[in-house]
């Protein structure tokens, strides 16, 4: 068996700074030392917990090191360094995420960088579907931007294959405000439609420039979510009562066309349809991320912002050195 | 990582051979040499291959010995998942660990890892304690729980090892209730150092030569529906699947290779009779159907099987009944004799056996002979304590690139075929 980089360069990484540290990990900033490229290196530790190796370390390794893809963050290489058993995986530098520039209101959104993330999002999510991995934890914070503008999804420590038809999955995934409303009924099959909900919600929250659906608790993400976008019922969505959670509602109508016009004055009508059916409470009628990226929205003027020439996070200044709060912040 | 700082001197050698343990020359400038290794993972393995390993594993007078023992182990894994509720995947994602952990640790005959009788005289606490996990490392059961409980993690099925360890051990009849929990502490213990063990043999490859489902089981049923094949056949099927889960197939050829294998043995043999429960009232598929579907079927478009593996696992199949028919759990299942031919079952798999004799199977001319393999640095035995001085990287490994390269073949050869009766 030969390699298949034989004759590859020595690379070399450096560790220059701690950036974050979690109950399973630690992550450093460093570089590739042959190229100067800049490198995350998450170092988990094994052996130390009552259980061994961390399952959401396990997900990152098995999935990122199959997918390859320009908006799936990339994993260069998984070893283990001397000393210890502590494994090491070397991730792609990512300096900003959605959610910070999000936050950020001195920068101005047109309509046609909203496009562009969204779709990075919906390439990169295809590109999990069409190998059967679920992510089931986007959100924002989880939408990675590289310095040339490219978004990439991150942590695949939730991230599963697809279940199989007889089997039971936890309902308790994704972070509370982009939880489809299946998992909010405590739904024990689920599919793809998770992650496409997430992203509508993630949509809307591009144009709003404030969460769109913020829950304070799981009872009231429920009453948030339904008072939004109105409450399933067995009429557009046939069996919902059978669901473990689904009982005690709070009947909500579901919101007029005028009301959704109101809520996100700048969206075209097109934006809208694209949005409403993102977010469609019924899972089996939720569009797919095919359907989505062919949606009419994408091709519709505004064209999407070139990556490179979206817009970044100013605060971070000049030196990308510098952009290493927003990186703290990173949850491990 | 104690210092954060300061290069981590890794290497990606560019040796031709892979899972190679190299050197790193010390260059003139650079701190005292650190030892890095990348490690290519290998998720399937030829039978020669696996011969050679287990020469090295087992000796030649204990093989019986390990294989009635994985059975005990094997019986110990399936009760055990049954009580804690795990699908059957993980049980065979667990054989396939402990399968492939003897393939690179040595197979030790062990006392009861519950007495404290070491040999040694330890000359203080911590030493006794030590041995006594040393202990726990070398007991079969033990590594059989590592295994389940890698396998657990990687087929997203969440147990806490305590309730693994307080299962399996009430299974086996031992007391772990001591006053200080020190037997629970001490086995937890090692079967975390054999977890760390099982990661490096795997290579942190959790893939297992597909993203999703490697589970025979699964896939078997999934396939018999697609073909049309009935409950009773699927039946037949799936028992053979459960058969050959505890056998070293699964370190050979790929799940949907095996599940395709398997189905087409079926279609041959065209049980009758079996003795189930369900489905009584289904209409049986006529063995004329049953030649409709074989011939119809096609291992490489509709189930994306290279012809050879499939052969591969269909003789490694064949063999097995032959040689096992009376201990199988198929036979519990099926008539002694066989109402066509008025024979025992097993006749019908040694004429099939007979029929299937000049299949093309893998060319093993690359690693037949022991010189050969001798060069092969991935079947070296591991050097656990090289991780602790060294670095060592770990990759996905190409096979499969490997069986694309062979299906290019086969293809172009088909092609250069076709091209030349047309031309007649």
């Amino acid at each position: 068996m030969t390699t298949g980089n034989s004759g590859s360069p020595i690379s070399r990484y450096t560790k220059d700074r701690k950036v974050g540290e979690g109950t399973y990990a630690v992550v450093y900033l460093g570089k590739q030392v042959n190229n100067d490229r800049k490198i995350a290196i998450k170092e988990i530790k094994t052996g130390l917990f009552k259980d061994g190796l961390d399952m959401s370390a396990i997900r990152e390794v098995k999935y990122l090191q199959e997918l390859h893809h320009i908006n799936v963050i990339e994993l260069i290489d998984v070893f283990t360094a001397h000393n210890t058993n502590n494994l090491n995986l070397v991730l792609e530098f990512l300096p900003g995420d959605l959610e910070v520039l999000i936050k950020n209101t001195s920068v101005v959104f047109k309509p046609s960088d909203i496009k562009s993330w969204l779709l990075m999002t919906l390439r990169g999510i295809h590109h999990c579907h069409r190998n059967f991995i679920l992510h089931r934890d986007l959100k924002p914070n989880n939408l990675l931007l590289s310095p040339t503008g490219e978004l990439k999804i991150a942590d695949f420590g939730l991230a599963r294959a697809m279940g199989n038809p007889n089997e039971d999955l936890t309902s308790n995934v994704v972070t509370r405000w982009y939880r489809a409303p299946e998992l909010l009924f405590g739904a024990k099959h689920y599919v793809e439609a998770v992650d496409m909900w997430s992203i509508g919600i993630i949509f809307a929250e591009l144009m709003l420039r404030t969460p769109y659906l913020p829950g304070k608790d799981d009872l009231d993400q429920v009453d948030v979510t339904f008072r939004a976008l109105g409450t399933p019922t067995e009429q557009n969505w046939p069996n919902v009562s059978n669901l473990p959670l689904y009982n005690a509602l709070k009947v909500y109508p579901p919101p007029s066309r005028q009301e959704l016009r109101n809520r996100f004055s700048a969206a075209t009508d097109t934006a809208l349809n694209l949005l409403c059916s993102l977010t469609e409470l019924n899972p089996g009628k939720r569009c797919t991320s095919t359907q989505a990226l062919l949606h009419e929205y994408f091709t519709e003027s505004p064209a999407p912002t070139l990556p490179s020439e979206l817009p970044k996070n100013d605060v971070a200044g000049g030196d990308s050195d510098d952009d290493e709060p927003e990186n703290k912040r990173r949850k491990v | 990582m104690s210092a954060s700082d300061g290069p981590i001197p890794h290497v990606s050698q560019s040796g031709a051979k892979t899972g190679s343990q190299q050197q790193h020359p010390p260059s003139s400038k650079a701190p005292p040499p650190i030892v890095a290794v990348t490690q290519v993972s290998r998720p399937f393995f030829t039978s020669s291959e696996l011969k050679y390993l287990l020469q090295q594993t087992i000796p030649e007078s204990k093989k019986v010995l390990y294989s009635q023992k994985k059975h005990q182990v094997f019986q110990f894994v399936f009760q055990l998942i049954k009580t804690v509720k795990f699908p059957l995947r993980v049980l065979a994602t667990t054989m396939n660990y402990y399968q492939r952990y003897f393939l690179f640790n040595k197979w030790e005959e062990s006392t009861s890892s519950g007495t404290n009788g070491t040999t040694g005289t330890p000359t203080s606490v911590q030493e006794a304690h030590e041995l006594i996990i040393k202990q726990h490392e070398r007991d079969p059961f033990v590594i059989a729980m590592s295994c389940l409980l890698l396998a657990s993690k990687n087929e997203d099925c969440i147990k806490k090892l305590k309730d693994i360890q307080v299962v399996g051990n009430k299974l086996r009849d031992i007391d772990d209730q001591d006053s200080k929990g020190l037997y629970l502490d001490f086995q937890r213990k090692a079967i975390l150092n054999i977890e760390f063990k099982i990661l490096q043999v795997i290579k942190f490859d959790f893939l297992n030569g597909s993203t999703m489902n490697t589970s025979v089981d699964q896939l078997l049923v999934q396939f018999c529906k697609k073909l049309g094949i009935d409950y009773i056949h699927t039946m037949y099927s799936w028992l053979v699947s459960f058969d050959i889960m505890s056998t070293p197939l699964c370190l050979m050829i790929p799940s949907h290779c095996i599940a395709v294998a398997i189905i087409i043995i079926t279609l041959n043999v065209k049980p009758k009779d079996i003795v189930h429960k369900f489905n009584r009232g289904e209409q049986q598929l006529s063995s004329h159907d049953l030649n409709v579907i074989l011939e119809s079927l096609d291992c490489y478009s509709q189930f994306r099987c290279p012809e050879t593996l499939v052969n591969e696992g269909i003789i490694y199949v064949l063999d097995y009944y032959v040689h096992n028919m009376n201990y199988s759990i198929l036979n519990e299942y099926m008539p002694a004799i066989d109402a066509d031919t008025g024979k025992e079952q097993i006749f019908k798999f040694m004429d099939l056996k007979s029929r299937f004799n000049d299949l093309k199977i893998l060319d093993e001319a690359s690693c037949s002979e022991r010189d050969m393999l001798r060069q092969d640095y991935y079947l070296k035995p591991w050097d656990y304590s090289l991780s602790a001085k060294g670095c060592s990287r770990f990759m996905l490994g190409n096979k499969r690139a490997r069986f694309e390269l062979e299906l290019q073949f086969e293809q172009e050869y088909k092609k250069k075929k076709v091209s030349e009766v047309s031309s007649v």
